[in-house]
């Protein structure tokens, strides 16, 4: 019987990961894919990434707090993500409902 | 519940139309593509693409490892010129990801972050607009 040469390895345990296996399980991404969780622990404990410029709270103040917000590549505290769309002129109740479609947090 | 049905099978290209997710995230969505099972959608403000079952209006989303439930909950279509600032949004924000796709530690100007008059009049527009008209 002939060995065909690319026939080397299968019959090694070889550790499938294709999605039609029980075994299959998503890689862990940053935006997901790991094991989800049923509860906000995880996103609970993201951290405040500051905001682009100079004025995050990186440089001081809140800095590495819960973030809530997914804004320009960044996770951000409510600070932050105010700041970063400078609209930290506003009443509160209008910066919250003006920033729900940035939510990543638990409410 | 078939109101709901018919909203759901209305939906078209190029729509704009709202979910909910469990978290109390405003899912702005801008209709990519309708399949006989599927819309898919991407969300204006932070670009991620969702797949709505078509029948339920139902979609998962997995963020930082949590997975939240997203409803279709308002399909009533915007004023034009709110719609059209939906879109300059959705426009704004995918420039940022191409940027960032190039250059990671690109940063966007003032100008590109900061949100405009009529961005903040169109974004707390839609706010009180889907939940006064749900479907």
């Amino acid at each position: 019987m002939s060995t065909y040469p690319l026939e080397w390895g299968w019959h090694t345990s070889l550790q499938s990961n294709q999605s039609s296996t029980s075994e299959w399980k998503p890689k862990p991404t940053l935006l997901g894919g790991a094991e989800p969780n049923s509860d906000n622990q995880q996103v609970a404990q993201l951290k405040c990434e500051g905001m682009t410029g100079s004025s995050g709270c990186q440089f001081g103040g809140s800095y590495g707090a819960s973030a809530m917000y997914n804004q320009n590549g960044r996770k951000q505290c409510f600070d932050c993500a105010v700041k970063e769309r400078a609209i930290d002129g506003l009443p509160g109740d209008e910066q919250v409902r003006i920033l729900r479609p940035h939510l990543i947090g638990g409410k | 519940m078939p109101d709901r049905v018919a909203a759901l099978r209305n939906i078209a290209v190029g729509d704009i139309f709202h979910a909910e997710a469990s978290n109390g995230a405003s899912l702005i969505c801008l209709t990519l593509s309708v399949s006989e099972k599927t819309i898919r959608a991407r969300n204006v403000a932070t670009q991620i693409i969702y797949d709505f079952d078509r029948a339920t209006g139902n979609a998962d989303w997995y963020v930082y490892g949590t997975r939240y439930d997203c409803k279709v909950d308002s399909v009533a279509p915007l004023p034009s010129d709110i719609h059209q600032i939906m879109l300059d949004l959705d426009r704004k924000h995918r420039e940022v990801e191409y940027r960032l796709a190039e250059n990671p530690d690109w940063t966007p100007s003032p100008e590109q972050s900061h949100f405009t008059k009529d961005e903040i009049r169109g974004l707390l527009f839609v706010d009180k607009f889907y939940e006064d008209n749900q479907i």
